[in-house]
């Protein structure tokens, strides 16, 4: 699983976890695609795994009886997609779908989960991880809310 | 120091409060040269002087052009304004990008919302001479896609085969089928090399201010990071003082500054 280690080694908040970590994560991975158009999970669904996207993108959605889908958040190359995986109840909170033709490494969350629990050095450094892509998404969250571009956003002279 | 009169030969509405003058001398003769980055002190006689950044190719001769949004008095005031009336122009003023120092390495232009328009004369100054260049990438990111600028022009970019662009909007209105996201998290897509970048970016301050641990996280030293600032501007000269940062006038020391002389200013809340 080269793919895999390759986009940990260049994903900042994996960049500093441990080789026999790496590894660890490597065992419960599988290569996966998705058709553009093609749904990857709804909101509700029972969420037992998450993805690195290698190539594509992939639209992050909550659906809105009045508006349909709206558009929350655009992932790619890179990223890590889910982690409702992580908490219980273990269900999704958006809908996610492939923008493109798009090609991602499988995390299975019940391994990942097990390893976990069987190895807290792991599920530490893990969590740590996924707890500095929380922050990341949670600090964009917040600019967005900010509404930079408004009427009070400056932008140069 | 001395206003010109200038006749405004047209206008072009880039969003439903954005618009682009475009400005010639009113003798018809006078040439005007700027640098990427400058700026006019715009005069709308009876109202008010604002600044206003050039965002037209610094090589194309004739029209000046300038974009600014309806936010204050002067600014709606120039909105109403119709082909043939006069602005007084005042310039060019304050420092330019480092498009010398840029040469021979790649170039990652990050532009927030109406920051677009400052940038613009870089990005036309370093297309007419794109063999000097490595890898040039804009990021670009918006309210929502009506709020996008030079949408035409964005797509002929788009076109070419020497230039990335990668545009976001915080909120996905109608059919925006692109990215939503803000403008920092396009940082790390950026196909640059980063031990090899100039990085120049305009927006809101506290866009700027979140891209900076992107960059960092990139390996990309303050030292190469340039940001164009915005402060109350008067005189233009750096002698009424309104615009003084610390030990810098923006007017005069800037707009264009490098990240490592400001860094430390920034987070000031007093200034």
């Amino acid at each position: 699983m080269k793919k895999l280690l390759e986009l940990l080694a260049n994903n900042p908040a994996f960049a500093e976890l441990n080789p026999q970590l790496r590894d660890a994560l490597v065992s419960c991975a599988s290569e996966c695609s998705f058709n553009a158009g093609e749904v990857i999970f709804t909101t509700g669904d029972p969420a037992n795994e998450f993805f690195f996207i290698d190539a594509g993108s992939v639209q992050l959605t909550a659906h809105s009886p009045q508006k349909g889908p709206l558009h929350i958040q655009t992932l790619a190359h890179g990223d890590v997609l889910g982690w409702s995986w992580i908490f219980p109840p273990y269900t999704w909170h958006f809908d996610a779908t492939a923008i493109e033709d798009t090609t991602a490494i499988k995390l299975d969350g019940r391994c990942v989960r097990g390893k976990c629990e069987q190895n807290f050095e792991f599920g530490y450094q893990l969590h740590r991880c996924f707890s500095q892509i929380m922050l990341e998404r949670l600090l964009a969250t917040r600019l967005q809310l900010l509404d930079l571009y408004g009427d009070e956003g400056g932008g140069g002279v | 120091m001395v206003t010109d009169p200038w006749i405004l030969s047209n206008v072009e509405w880039e969003t439903a409060d954005t618009f682009t003058l475009c400005l010639q001398p009113r003798d018809g003769m006078h040439s005007f040269a700027f640098a990427p980055g400058q700026f006019n002190m715009l005069y709308v006689f009876g109202v008010g002087e604002v600044p206003i950044s050039i965002c037209s190719s610094p090589s194309a001769g004739g029209e000046v052009l300038h974009t600014t949004r309806k936010v204050g008095t002067v600014t709606r005031a120039m909105g109403s304004l119709g082909i043939g009336d006069c602005i007084g122009v005042r310039g060019p003023f304050g420092s330019s990008w480092p498009l010398d120092e840029a040469r021979g390495k790649d170039v990652l232009i990050v532009a927030g919302g109406i920051g677009l328009a400052p940038l613009r004369p870089a990005i036309y100054a370093i297309l007419n001479n794109r063999s000097d260049y490595g890898r040039v990438v804009l990021l670009y990111g918006t309210r929502t896609q009506e709020d996008l600028l030079y949408q035409e022009e964005i797509q002929q970019w788009r076109s070419r085969f020497d230039l990335d662009i990668y545009v976001t909007v915080d909120r996905a209105t109608g059919r925006w089928c692109g990215n939503v996201g803000v403008v920092p998290q396009l940082i790390q897509r950026a196909p640059i090399d980063p031990h090899k970048s100039i990085v120049m970016i305009c927006g809101p301050e506290i866009m700027m201010r979140y891209c900076m641990p992107e960059l960092k996280k990139r390996g990309i030293s303050d030292s190469r990071i340039y940001v164009s600032l915005e402060r109350n501007m008067k005189c233009a000269v750096g002698h009424c003082g309104h615009c003084q940062l610390g030990p810098e006038f923006v007017c005069k020391d800037g707009p264009v500054f490098s990240y490592e002389r400001v860094a430390g200013l920034l987070n000031i809340k007093e200034l």
